[in-house]
């Protein structure tokens, strides 16, 4: 069964790094699943100048010549962000600032994504998101990132019981199209057939056969309504069917959905410095010391934290 | 390595560097040799801690318990000074189970006999298919507590979520709290002197404080025993 964890420095300068805590949060639910691992961070980078520039990753790693070539006219490469503490072979990071008008979904095209065999893994002011086949101790020899830090981030083991056991069938998942959103899922959206065909019929590509995907495809869409991202959080309990424990992070907060029947357990732990949830209090215990009450949030309820704030807004 | 140390009475076990079934084992030969009593540090929320102890055994967990603690418990006595997950005392045959804190989903699922106790909340599905024995909950309970609950007697001294005592076959709730959406066949009736002293004593007994308000009493209604056509509405509605 996957596991899912979730990590909010309510402070900006908790003890640990968010990338190291997540880091052991998913190393104690290694054994849940080990078919992949992976995390989805927010980054602290320093505020630029102009804040107008995504952090891209793709997978695998293009060279950079056919990479400006498919770029070209779309805008620029900057060099603004920090360079990769620990880069892999197996993905490739890089800054860009999208020319006036130029979407995410116009840059996933013209880097060939899907038809190329080419995978948008994440992109956003300051979402960074790796998985890989394996567990976490590979995914964190690959890319060091009980080293990353920032305000929040998600991560996911998994025990595929739907799909492929590949990388692009991994988790977390970016919500393909929309900056800085990104989700990991623990259960199976038993509409998924339903919801992509008419997703599909409207213009939608997916990416995977994996129907946890489908979440972030629901949660763009629903934004691109009009809702907020705690009204789409909220929306979805009655909207997809079956059992999901599921996480959001964006540049906003931390999001937490249960279905209407808890199918999957989850457990919160909150203190004045952090909120934590992870679907075992084991991971909770390893990674956060201190006393703190964990208890298991009520199931057909969502739950958001913005960043930087100190009280969730029970939607 | 020398995992238990001895005392007179009480054998400490430090979880911190090992397995659960390194400390299981650990109670086992300790339990062959004659030791009775245990007190299990540092836990940190391993699951299936003490499943399956036998008769006269006392384990105390100081810290959190993760999922199925003191299942399939076997006439044991089980105090957690702390919160559990999922399955707490499930199937336990008879014994006695006390959690301080909280308990996840399905506490005290299936149990044939004997005692749990939740100084807390309980989650979801408080109680499920208990046959027989004493679920006491002194916080709330979630929703659907006492489903398809075959006998046996849940008393909950504070609120409780939807679906309370769903699809019951038979068995016995009390509720003091609020309910939500009432579950399917779930009939209210008057509870007896007999079964007002048996919560005034159980709550005596477990140290739990009286409620304010009085204990509610619900039964199943028994109509979805047999299908009968007339009762459609009622198997559409039920969970």
């Amino acid at each position: 069964m996957c596991g899912i964890v979730g990590f909010l420095d309510k402070t900006g300068h908790y003890a640990t790094s968010t990338g190291r805590i997540v880091l052991t949060m998913i190393q104690a639910l290694a054994c849940r699943g080990p078919d992949g691992a992976g995390i989805a961070l927010l980054h602290d980078f320093p505020e630029p100048d102009h804040d107008d520039s995504w952090l891209i990753r793709i997978a695998p790693p293009l060279d950079r010549r056919v990479l400006a070539d498919r770029l070209e006219g779309l805008g620029e490469f900057v060099e603004q962000f920090p360079s990769e503490a620990q880069p892999s072979r197996d993905s490739l990071r890089f800054g860009f600032r999208p020319a006036p008008g130029v979407t995410a979904d116009q840059l996933e095209k013209a880097l060939g994504a899907r038809a190329a065999g080419l995978e948008v893994l994440s992109l956003g002011k300051r979402l960074d998101l790796v998985k890989q086949v394996g567990s976490p101790d590979e995914l964190e020899a690959a890319y060091g990132i009980s080293r990353w830090s920032g305000p929040l981030a998600i991560g996911h083991t998994r025990m595929s019981t739907e799909s492929r056991i590949d990388l692009s069938h991994s988790q977390p998942f970016w919500a393909h199209g929309v900056p800085d959103l990104a989700t990991v899922h623990n259960g199976h959206v038993t509409n998924y057939h339903k919801l992509r065909r008419m997703y599909e019929q409207e213009g939608t590509t997916f990416h995977t056969d994996n129907d946890s995907e489908v979440i972030g495809v629901y949660l763009r869409d629903k934004l691109e309504q009009g809702s907020t991202l705690p009204e789409a959080l909220s929306s979805s309990i009655h909207e997809l069917d079956g059992a999901f424990n599921y996480l959001v992070a964006s540049a906003e907060g931390l999001g937490i959905v249960r279905d209407r029947f808890g199918f999957n357990p989850l457990m919160l732990a909150e203190s004045s410095a952090f909120l934590a949830v992870a679907t075992e209090e084991i991971a909770l215990r390893r990674a956060l010391p201190g006393t703190y009450r964990v208890f298991e949030p009520a199931p057909g309820r969502a739950l958001f934290y913005p960043a930087g704030a100190s009280e969730p807004a029970l939607i | 390595m020398e995992a238990v140390t001895n005392s007179t009475d009480m054998q400490e076990i430090d979880c911190a560097n090992l397995t659960t079934r390194a400390i299981n084992h650990a109670m086992r030969d300790a339990i062959a040799s004659g030791a009775q009593s245990f007190r299990l540090l540092h836990p940190s929320a391993r699951h299936n801690l003490g499943v399956a102890l036998p008769e006269g055994i006392h384990l105390t967990i100081e810290g959190s318990a993760g999922y199925y603690v003191g299942g399939l418990n076997d006439g044991s006595t089980i105090e957690v000074h702390g919160s559990v997950g999922w399955g707490a005392a499930e199937s336990m045959r008879d014994g006695t189970v006390v959690i301080d804190g909280d308990a996840g989903n399905a506490v005290a699922a299936s149990i044939r006999d004997g005692t749990v106790v939740v100084r807390g909340n309980a989650s979801t599905r408080a109680g499920i298919a208990m046959k027989g024995g004493l679920l006491l909950v002194a916080g709330n309970v979630g929703p659907m507590a006492a489903l398809m609950m075959q006998k046996g007697t849940l008393i909950v001294c504070g609120n409780a979520g939807d679906g309370l005592a769903d699809s019951m076959y038979a068995g016995t709730v009390f509720l003091a709290g609020q309910h939500g959406e009432l579950g399917g066949d779930a009939v209210e009736e008057a509870p007896s002197d007999t079964d007002l002293q048996l919560i005034k004593d159980s709550l005596a007994k477990w140290k739990v404080v009286p409620p304010k308000g009085p204990f509610r009493k619900f039964v199943a209604g028994k109509k979805l025993w047999n299908f009968q056509q007339s009762d459609i509405a009622l198997w559409r509605s039920a969970l």
